[in-house]
C-alpha cells in the first residue's frame, strides 16, 4: 500500500534555492515527492506554516537554510532552525515522531548535499510511512495529546485569559485546530501562568502540554534570546500592554 | 539602493591585475587581494610566451608596477579574503592580513638579509617550482613587486623553533625586521567582486608510470619555464642535473589532462606551451626533440602557424601519448604507442618535460564557500552561464576572471578580466541597484503596537509611532528578508508576495 510520501520543502532563496536550481542545470536527480518552496529568507518561516504542512497532509517537512553565520538579513536561520525544533518537539509529543521535521544547513555550492539530503529525507519518510496527523488511529497511549487536543472546540477561552495575547486580530483562529495552533503561536511569549489550563471548559490540559514542551526546548533557552523576545523583558517575556 | 564605489579584486595574476587597472584607471577604488607575497602569479614564472616569443616578464612587469604606481589600487600581499558578507552594491569584505614579520614601509629590498640567514641549505622555492632553494627571509625573485623581504614562518628557526642568533636582523640597515607582527583583519566595503584567483597546475605525483620525483631530469612545464628563463636558477641555460646539456628531450602532453584517470578536461594551454618549450629548447641546446601528443590543439590566433613553424624546426611529433617512464642504461626511455605507425616506441632521452595540465585550484572548494558561489563539476568555479554571461556568477555583483573560472591562455584571461572590470565599473557607475520588491507593510489597523517586530529587524526598517502607539517600516531600508512577519503575532507585518495568506494557499496548493 505504501504510496510515495509527500515532502514540504522550505527553502531559503538564498541557499538551497540556488541549489535546486543549479541541481536542474547539472542535470542532478533527486525526488519527485519533494515540493519546494521558496521564502525569501528563513526568518520569515512562520511557526503555522510548518503545523499547516502537517494538516494539509505532508508526511515530512524539510527546512533548508543558509550555514550558521550566513544568513543574508543576519539571524533567519537560526530563528528558522529554533521554531523547526520547537515543531519537531510538538511533533513528537504528539506521537508523531520528531524524525518528520528537519533543517539542514545548505550552502549554495552545496548541490549533492542539497540532493543527497533531499533523498535521504525521502528514504526515511518512506520507511515510516505515511504520516498519522490527521489519522492518529490505534494506540491511544502515542497519539493521547492527539485525542487530547481534537476535543477543543474553538471557544477561545484559552486565549482570552492568556497574558501574551494581547491582538486585535487573532491569527491562528483561522487555522484547523485552535488549540495545537494557538500553542505552537504563543509558545514563544508564555509566561507560564497557566491560567489556559484553568480556563479551558473542555479540560484539555493545555498547561501541562505547555510545560511538556518546555522541557523538551528548554536546551534551546541557550540560544540568544533576544532575538525574539523585546529587549527587557524576562523568562517567557511578557509584553505589558494594556488590553 | 546605493552602491559602495569600491571592486574587490582578489588574486593578483595576469587577471586581477588586468582587472584591478582597468578599474583603477576608471576611478574607482580597488582593493587588490593576493595570497603570495609578491604580484604576477604563474605569469611571472613564464620565460616567453606563445605564439609571439615575447619575454613574459618584459610584457608583464610595467604592468606590475603600475598597479603599485596607481593610487586608486589598495594592494593587500600575504592576504586573504575570509569572509564576505552583504550582498550586491553592498558587500562587506574581511582580509586576513598575515604577518611578514617585515615592515614594508622600512624594508628597501636590498637582500642584505637573505645572505646573513643561518639557514645554510635553505628551503625550495616556490616561485622557482623547487629548482633552486631560497632562505627562510626572502625576496621570491629580483622583480618581485612589491619588492618587500618577507619571512616564511615555517621555515625560520626563531618562529619555528624559537632559537635562532637573529643575524637577518643585524644585517639588516633600515631595523625593517619585526617579530613582534601579528596577523591583522581588515574590513571593507565594496559594491562588487572579482574573483582572479587562478589554477593550481597539475601534480604528477598522481599519475606514478611518469616517475615524476623517482628519477632525476623529470620536470613539469612549468620547471622548464624556470629552467629557461633568464633569471632562473640556470640564468636561462637548458641544464641537467648534474649541469650538462641534455642530447634528447621528450615533451608528453596531455599529463593529468584528457585522462580518465586523472582529469577529464583539457586544458587547452599545454600542446601550446610544450610546442613553444620544444623550440625554445631546440634553439637553446640543439638536442634532439619529441612531443608525444594525442591531438594538437591549437586554437588562438597565430598558433596553428606557429604549430608549423615548429614541425619545421625539425622537431619530432609522434601521435601517441607517453604511457610509461623508465631508466635504462643511465637514459629515460619513453615509451608511446605511435598511433599514425601503428607501433609502439622506446625513445631514450635525458630529459623529460610532463605537460602538465591546469587544475582547480586546491583551496576553490573554500572560494566558493566564501564567496558564496558554486562550482562546475571540475571543480573549477561556475559562470552564471556558459555561453551568455560567462564573466558573472550565480552571485549579483560578483565576476570571475581567468583560470578561476576554467583553463585559459594569456589572451583570453586578458580578455576575460577586462570585461569582469566592465561589469564591475557598470555596476558602480549606475550608482544604485533597483532591489526586490518585496518589502514589508505593517497594517496600521491591526498593529498592537507589542514591537517585537523591531527587535527582529535586521535593518532597523522599522520605528515606532508613539503618538499612534504603532510601528511602522520604514520602506527604503526594507530589504525584504520578512523576519517581522514570522514574529508578528497578529500578522499585522506583512510581506509583499509573501504574505500569511498567500504562503499557506501556496502550502496547500503543493500538498493537495
Amino acid at each position: 500500500m505504501s504510496s510515495e510520501p509527500k515532502i514540504l520543502g522550505f527553502i531559503c532563496q538564498n541557499s538551497a534555492g540556488l541549489c535546486v536550481d543549479f541541481a536542474g542545470m547539472e542535470l542532478k536527480n533527486y525526488t519527485p515527492n519533494f515540493l519546494p518552496l521558496k521564502l525569501p529568507c528563513l526568518g520569515n518561516l512562520d511557526i503555522l506554516y510548518l503545523l499547516k504542512a502537517y494538516f494539509s497532509g505532508a508526511d515530512g517537512v524539510l527546512v533548508l537554510g543558509c550555514s550558521p553565520g550566513h544568513c543574508r538579513h543576519k539571524m533567519g536561520n537560526e530563528r528558522a532552525r529554533r521554531r523547526a525544533e520547537i515543531v519537531r518537539s510538538l511533533l513528537e509529543i504528539f506521537g508523531v515522531g520528531r524524525d518528520r521535521l528537519n533543517f539542514v544547513s545548505i550552502h549554495p555550492s552545496e548541490i549533492s548535499k542539497m540532493v543527497e539530503t533531499v533523498n535521504g529525507f525521502n528514504e526515511r519518510i518512506s520507511q515510516l510511512g505515511p504520516s498519522p496527523f490527521l489519522k492518529p488511529d490505534g494506540d491511544e497511549g502515542r497519539f493521547f495529546w492527539m485525542t487530547e487536543f481534537e476535543k477543543c472546540d474553538a471557544c477561545h477561552q484559552c486565549r482570552e485569559v492568556c497574558p501574551a495575547c494581547f491582538c486585535k486580530r487573532c491569527y491562528p483562529e483561522s487555522f484547523p485546530n485552535f488549540g495545537i495552533d494557538w500553542i505552537a503561536h504563543v509558545i514563544e511569549r508564555c509566561t507560564n501562568c497557566g491560567a489556559c489550563q484553568d480556563a479551558c471548559p473542555q479540560g484539555i490540559h493545555l498547561f501541562e502540554m505547555v510545560q511538556l514542551l518546555q522541557q523538551k526546548i528548554s536546551d534551546l533557552n541557550r540560544l540568544p534570546l533576544n532575538i525574539l523576545l523585546p529587549k527587557g523583558s524576562e523568562r517567557g517575556g511578557i509584553i505589558n500592554i494594556p488590553k | 539602493m546605493e552602491i559602495r564605489p569600491a571592486v574587490l579584486v582578489t588574486g593578483a595574476g595576469i587577471a586581477g591585475i588586468q582587472a584591478a587597472l582597468t578599474i583603477a584607471n576608471e576611478g574607482t577604488k580597488v582593493y587588490l587581494v593576493e595570497k603570495a607575497p609578491y604580484i604576477g602569479g604563474h605569469m611571472a614564472q613564464l620565460d616567453k610566451t606563445f605564439p609571439t616569443l615575447d619575454c613574459a616578464s618584459c610584457i608583464f612587469t610595467p604592468k606590475t608596477v603600475e598597479v603599485v604606481r596607481n593610487k586608486n589600487i589598495e594592494l593587500f600581499v600575504c592576504s586573504e579574503v575570509v569572509d564576505v558578507k552583504g550582498y550586491v552594491g553592498n558587500f562587506t569584505i574581511s582580509v586576513k592580513k598575515y604577518p611578514t614579520y617585515v615592515d614594508p614601509s622600512h624594508c628597501t629590498g636590498c637582500g642584505d638579509c637573505m645572505e646573513a640567514c643561518v639557514l645554510k641549505r635553505g628551503v625550495p622555492s616556490e616561485f622557482e617550482e623547487r629548482m633552486a632553494n631560497r632562505k627562510a627571509i626572502y625576496l621570491a625573485f629580483p622583480q618581485a613587486i612589491p619588492l618587500k623581504a618577507v619571512i616564511d614562518p615555517e621555515s625560520c628557526l626563531l618562529l619555528s623553533r624559537g632559537k635562532c642568533k637573529k643575524s637577518c636582523v643585524e644585517a639588516c640597515k633600515a631595523e625593517a625586521i619585526n617579530f613582534e607582527q601579528k596577523e591583522e583583519i581588515i574590513e571593507k566595503e565594496v559594491g562588487s567582486i572579482i574573483i582572479a584567483t587562478g589554477y593550481d597546475p597539475f601534480d604528477p605525483h598522481f599519475l606514478p608510470q611518469y616517475g615524476y620525483g623517482l628519477y632525476d631530469n623529470i620536470i613539469t612545464g612549468l620547471q622548464f619555464e624556470r629552467l629557461s628563463s633568464p633569471s632562473g636558477p640556470t640564468q636561462g641555460e637548458i641544464l641537467l642535473k648534474d649541469g650538462t646539456v641534455p642530447k634528447g628531450i621528450a615533451f608528453l602532453h596531455c599529463i593529468g589532462s584528457r585522462d580518465e584517470n586523472a582529469k577529464q578536461h583539457c586544458s587547452r594551454i599545454c600542446c601550446m606551451a610544450s610546442m613553444k618549450q620544444a623550440h625554445l629548447a631546440k634553439e637553446k641546446t640543439g638536442a634532439e626533440i619529441y612531443e608525444f601528443y594525442i591531438d594538437i590543439n591549437a586554437f588562438g590566433k597565430g598558433y596553428q602557424e606557429f604549430y608549423k613553424r615548429v614541425r619545421e624546426e625539425g622537431i619530432f611529433f609522434i601521435r601517441g601519448k607517453g604511457s610509461e617512464i623508465y631508466k635504462r642504461d643511465g637514459r629515460l626511455i619513453v615509451e608511446a604507442e605511435d598511433t599514425l605507425l601503428g607501433t609502439p616506441v622506446e625513445i631514450p632521452v635525458d630529459m623529460v618535460v610532463l605537460g602538465t595540465g591546469l587544475t582547480a585550484r586546491r583551496d576553490s572548494e573554500k572560494i566558493a564557500q566564501v564567496f558564496g558561489i558554486s562550482r562546475s563539476e571540475d571543480g573549477f568555479l561556475m559562470e552564471a552561464h556558459p555561453k551568455l554571461r560567462p564573466v558573472a556568477t550565480n552571485v549579483d555583483g560578483i565576476f570571475l576572471a581567468g583560470c578561476c573560472q576554467g583553463p585559459k591562455d594569456i589572451p583570453d584571461t586578458v580578455a576575460q578580466a577586462s570585461a569582469a572590470a566592465a561589469e564591475a565599473i557598470t555596476l558602480v557607475a549606475r550608482g544604485e541597484i533597483e532591489v526586490e520588491p518585496t518589502t514589508t507593510s505593517i497594517d496600521q489597523e491591526i498593529c498592537a503596537g507589542c514591537k517585537l517586530c523591531i527587535e527582529v529587524c535586521p535593518y532597523t526598517a522599522i520605528q515606532f509611532l508613539e503618538n499612534k502607539g504603532i510601528s511602522s517600516v520604514n520602506e527604503a531600508l526594507c530589504k525584504g528578508c520578512g523576519a517581522c512577519t514570522a514574529v508578528c503575532p497578529s500578522k499585522a507585518a506583512r510581506q509583499k508576495h509573501y504574505s500569511q495568506d498567500q504562503v499557506l494557499a501556496e502550502v496547500e496548493g503543493l500538498l493537495t
